[in-house]
This record gives C-alpha cells, sequence and structure tokens, in this order.
C-alpha cells in the first residue's frame, strides 16, 4: 500500500503538500513511539511512524531510520520550521486527530505490521 | 529530606556546594539556604530547578538568586496540571499505605512543614527544550543538559541526540556513567561535562559529584569555571 493510499483510507491530514504521498514503495510497517532513541533503535525501515514528539530531531531521526512518512497523531503538530525542514528533506509529514492507540489500530486492519512481526 | 538534614549531610561529607533542584519546582530552595547559613561549616547552596520540558527531558537550572529560581519556577507553576490523587485500584487491599497519597511537602529552614504543594510536579512543563534554556537564560541562569548518559528523561533518550542549536551551559553526567567512563561519549559536544548525584535520599548524597577550581563555591564562581574564563575550570572524577 502506498503512502497515498493509507492517507486517503484514514483520511489524514498531509502537512507537506510540496511532497508527494504517491509513487513511492510500499508502505507494510509501522511504528509508534514517542522516543526518537526507541525509533533510531527499532523503527522498521522504509515503515510509517506515528508519534505526539514534535521536536525537530524527529526529522534527522526519521531520516536515519530510513522511515518513509511520519504521523502526527492525537493534534499534536510539529512549528513550520519543522515542517520546512521534512519538505527540504523530502520527509513526508502527516497528522491525525486520533490518538496513536487508535491508529494503530486501523493501520493494521490495513494489513501493516510492527517490527519484527510478519507480514 | 529536609532542609536541615541535607545540609547537615553534606557538611559532614565535606561538599562545599550543592544546587537544590526539585523537580518543576524552587519552593525549598530559600529553607535549604537558610538552613545552610545557620550551621558552621554549611555548604554553600546555589538555588536551583529540575524542569521537564515538553518532550520529557529534564534540564537543570542553577541560579544567582532564590528570587530568580522562584520567578522561573512560577513561570513552570502556571502551566503544571493539579496535583492527581494515586487511583485506587478496584480489589487491591486497602492498607493505610496504601491509601497514603505521596507528599509534596513544602518546608521551613528547621524542617518544619509550611505547606503542600498542589501541582502536579512530576508531570510535563509547558515549556519545550529550546524554550526552558531559554527561560534559565532569561533569569540569568546556568542550563544544564541532566544526565545525558541515561535512557529515561534525557536529550538523547527523548530526542535521539543532543540537538546543537540548544545553548546549553553544561552537560551532566549520572554518577554511574561517570564511573563506569561514559563522559568520554560526550566529549565531541564541546560543553563542560558536569556529575553530580542526583540524590533523591541523603546517603546518596556526594556518590557523584564536580571539582571546580574557584576561589569561592559561589554561583558566579561556577559560572565562570563552565566558560572556562579567568583561569577557572572543573573536571569531574
Amino acid at each position: 500500500m502506498t503512502l497515498g493510499q493509507i492517507v486517503s483510507f484514514l483520511g489524514l491530514e498531509v502537512l507537506t503538500p510540496e511532497l508527494s504521498v504517491n509513487g513511492g514503495a510500499d508502505v507494510t510497517r509501522g511504528h509508534a513511539s514517542d522516543l526518537l532513541s526507541d525509533v533510531l533503535a527499532n523503527a522498521p525501515s522504509g515503515g510509517i511512524l506515528l508519534t505526539i514528539q514534535v521536536h525537530m530531531n524527529v526529522i534527522a531521526v526519521a531520516l536515519h531510520a530510513g522511515l518513509a512518512g511520519v504521523v502526527f497523531t492525537q493534534g499534536m503538530r510539529p512549528e513550520e520550521m519543522v515542517r520546512l525542514k521534512a519538505v527540504q528533506e523530502g520527509l513526508p509529514l502527516l497528522a491525525a486527530s486520533e490518538s496513536s492507540f487508535d491508529l494503530a489500530g486501523r493501520l493494521y486492519a490495513l494489513g501493516l505490521r510492527g517490527r519484527g512481526q510478519p507480514e | 529530606m529536609t532542609p536541615p538534614a541535607i545540609v547537615r549531610e553534606a557538611s559532614e561529607k565535606g561538599i562545599a556546594v550543592i544546587a537544590v533542584c526539585d523537580h518543576n519546582t524552587a519552593g525549598n530552595v530559600r529553607a535549604v539556604m537558610e538552613a545552610a547559613a545557620s550551621i558552621p561549616d554549611g555548604p554553600a547552596v546555589i538555588p536551583g530547578i529540575e524542569i521537564t520540558t515538553v518532550e520529557e527531558v529534564h534540564v537543570l537550572g542553577w541560579f544567582r538568586s532564590p528570587a530568580d529560581a522562584c520567578a522561573v519556577s512560577d513561570e513552570i507553576a502556571a502551566g503544571l496540571p493539579p496535583w492527581r490523587p494515586l487511583a485506587v485500584r478496584t480489589g487491591a487491599p486497602t492498607t493505610a499505605s496504601a491509601l497514603r497519597e505521596p507528599e509534596q511537602q513544602l518546608m521551613d529552614a528547621d524542617g518544619n512543614e509550611t505547606g503542600i504543594e498542589t501541582l502536579m510536579l512530576a508531570a510535563a512543563s509547558r515549556f519545550t527544550l529550546s524554550e526552558t534554556v531559554d527561560l534559565i537564560h532569561r533569569h540569568g541562569g546556568i542550563s544544564v543538559a541532566a544526565h545525558v548518559d541515561r535512557r529515561s528523561f534525557s536529550v538523547p533518550g527523548q530526542l535521539g541526540f543532543i540537538p546543537h542549536d540548544v545553548p546549553f551551559d553544561a552537560l551532566e553526567i549520572s554518577a554511574a556513567g561517570a564511573a563506569r567512563g561514559r563522559a568520554a561519549e560526550f566529549l565531541s559536544h564541546g560543553l563542560p561535562l558536569l556529575s553530580s548525584s542526583d540524590c533523591h535520599f541523603l546517603e546518596d548524597m556526594g556518590t557523584g559529584f564536580t571539582l571546580f577550581d574557584v576561589p569561592e563555591p559561589a554561583f558566579d564562581e561556577i559560572a565562570k569555571a563552565l566558560g572556562n574564563r579567568e583561569g577557572r575550570g572543573c573536571t569531574i572524577a
């Protein structure tokens, strides 16, 4: 499933309209965490991250972990500087009003899995 | 951990200067300063606070005067939620100790209770990491990233790495981390490294410490030492 399909199935808001969410590799994995040290160590490459962490470091960490995109949950919004950095680096940012728990459940129902789980 | 007990412990252990840094409050700093002044060989007391940022990073603020510390404390307090009583689990044994709420006492210099803190000091403040360092600096303080070698509540733990655009004055290594030689991992940031006991219990006081090469144990001298100015400096064991 492409990031664009996930966006439309879940009704996510695209915070980086400058970037395309279609055409990338299929997204099959996800990770939910607000500790960026954990994201660095454990988020599956090519997956998406659900987080309420909006600090600038989330961009560098997501790039380092090779993530396909970041979803800020529970209504959290990064500052404009963070958004611009993501645009510059080509990292799609999305937003949802639901909690990470609810969003993870919906992504699981769409077939995404966490680290180490069979697809 | 009453003010008289704290300063007595420091005095007995030959500690020249302590910083009092309660979580998200400076409500007890004046009492400890008074207690230290009232005994012979009492330690110098730096009024401080350990702020929990929005990102749940712990940042230490040390100040020249208790008024500065309290001004910062007031700004932090304005964004803290009210104290939330411990939830009592249904079916759990209702012993007296299970029902007793942990109290956040305010004390005078003699250790008498003068009030109970009504805010949730363990919660995150409404200040981001950058805003917290700015808040401390606006009040003339020294900002220290606390226990950067630990996984919990540290800048690297919460944020993956130490961002270069946050103007910390120093990085603190935990006593356990310093003992294991972990300070070397943080040299590349170009910031002074400190260590302290982060003591939550009297017996832990002095388990971690920093040696300051200064003529007297005072805020301004420590500030000079951290800036490597006028021949002052500091090292950790």
